[in-house]
């Protein structure tokens, strides 16, 4: 599909590998676990990185990493693990760089992952969703990998709360 | 493709992550071809092993001829997987094969420098005959393929098996170049009316 804008002409594929951006939400698997970092799948032509020093330690503690927290990686994400996170940068050669450093994002438990083609995501400001009557949460990942979760019971009884 | 009896699925994986580490080229992806023949494709019922040297052939022909073709640049350190697999294969099989792998292609997204037609010609009893079934082809003769790309005028890869007089070669690389550009049309007017079904149905454009 040929678009032009002004004098920009560009040829956009029907279909495509996931190509990010700088700030999109996405759910990506574990592959392998290496040296101070994490390869993940997200859909795209290269494995994503996730660098050691881009998650928060768990008990929120900001230091330097250690060589244990080297070895105690795979306690935190192992082989298969789904994990919701942040397009931090790219790498010169194309492939990405995330980061979860925020509250919302890190593994991903009890729920479905749901994969459609990455080229029908539609770029949006919320990538996290609560569908009201259903009680499921809905993670959209800008690389096409959607994760179904049920709505946690006491946030939802939070939220009524607050309404009521 | 369907091409006459011959049928043949093609499929293109990727570009994804190198599987084998050790095959990653930094700069560029990495293609990995596979022909597979089924047992029921050819005249008598035959399994064929893993590494059948003929189709195995094929096969790095596929690879090569695709290496030129794609823009490998583009995705450094990563593989593009092309599956073929014979479902029925009358006469010789190579230019379908290729056909199919450049729909696979272009159906995949993959930035292509050109569309890649193939034809094959014969040469029996002083006769060129164009794409060659299991009944002309069981006469030992000549086999040539050519692989074309019709925008740029260019021969990507040309194959011939046993030999052909040199008299006959001019009429014969003519007569396929000629069924390449038959072909081209059909091709092109296949995938144009694929991508316009899709595009319309995403609302991209408007008919």
């Amino acid at each position: 599909v040929v678009q032009r804008v002004n004098k920009l002409v560009s040829v956009v594929p029907l279909k495509n590998r996931y190509t990010g951006q700088v700030g999109d939400v996405i759910v990506g698997r574990v592959t392998e676990v290496g040296q101070k970092r994490w390869h993940m799948d997200v859909g795209s032509t290269q494995s994503a990185i996730l660098m050691l020093s881009s998650v928060n330690l768990p008990g929120n503690v900001q230091r330097r990493r250690t060589h244990e927290d080297q070895l105690n990686m795979r306690a935190l994400y192992a082989e298969g693990d789904l994990v919701s996170a942040e397009i931090h940068q790219f790498f010169h050669d194309g492939a990405m760089s995330l980061h979860t450093r925020s509250r919302k994002y890190g593994k991903l438990s009890h729920g479905i992952l749901v994969q459609v083609p990455a080229v029908l995501m539609k770029r949006m400001k919320e990538h996290f969703h609560r569908l009201p009557d259903t009680g499921v949460d809905m993670l959209l990942g800008s690389n096409g990998f959607i994760w179904l979760s049920p709505t946690p019971p006491d946030s939802a009884r939070a939220e009524e709360e607050e309404e009521g | 493709v369907e091409h006459g009896n011959t049928k043949i699925v093609a499929s293109v994986y990727g570009p994804h992550a190198c599987t084998m580490k050790s095959k990653e080229i930094h700069d560029r992806a990495f293609i990995n071809c596979e022909v597979v023949m089924a047992p029921f494709a050819s005249g008598d019922r035959k399994k064929r092993m893993r590494g059948d040297r003929q189709v195995g052939e094929v096969a790095s022909m596929i690879r090569q001829t695709f290496e030129s073709l794609l823009f490998t640049n583009l995705f450094p350190r990563s593989q593009i997987d092309i599956t073929v697999e014979v479902l029925q294969a009358d006469g010789p099989f190579r230019a379908q094969a290729i056909n199919a792998v450049t729909l696979a292609l272009i159906d995949a997204g993959l930035p292509v420098r050109d569309f890649l037609v193939a034809c094959g010609v014969g040469y029996i009893d002083g006769h060129t005959l164009m794409d060659l079934n299991m009944l002309e082809d069981s006469a030992r003769g000549p086999d040539m393929c050519l692989a074309y790309m019709p925008n740029t005028d260019k021969v990507i890869t040309a194959y011939l098996e046993p030999k052909l007089p040199l008299e006959a070669f001019g009429p014969a690389t003519e007569l396929a170049l000629e069924g390449c550009r038959q072909l081209y049309r059909q091709l092109q007017a296949a995938v144009l009316e694929h991508c316009t079904d899709l595009a319309a149905a995403r609302g991209q454009i408007s008919i």
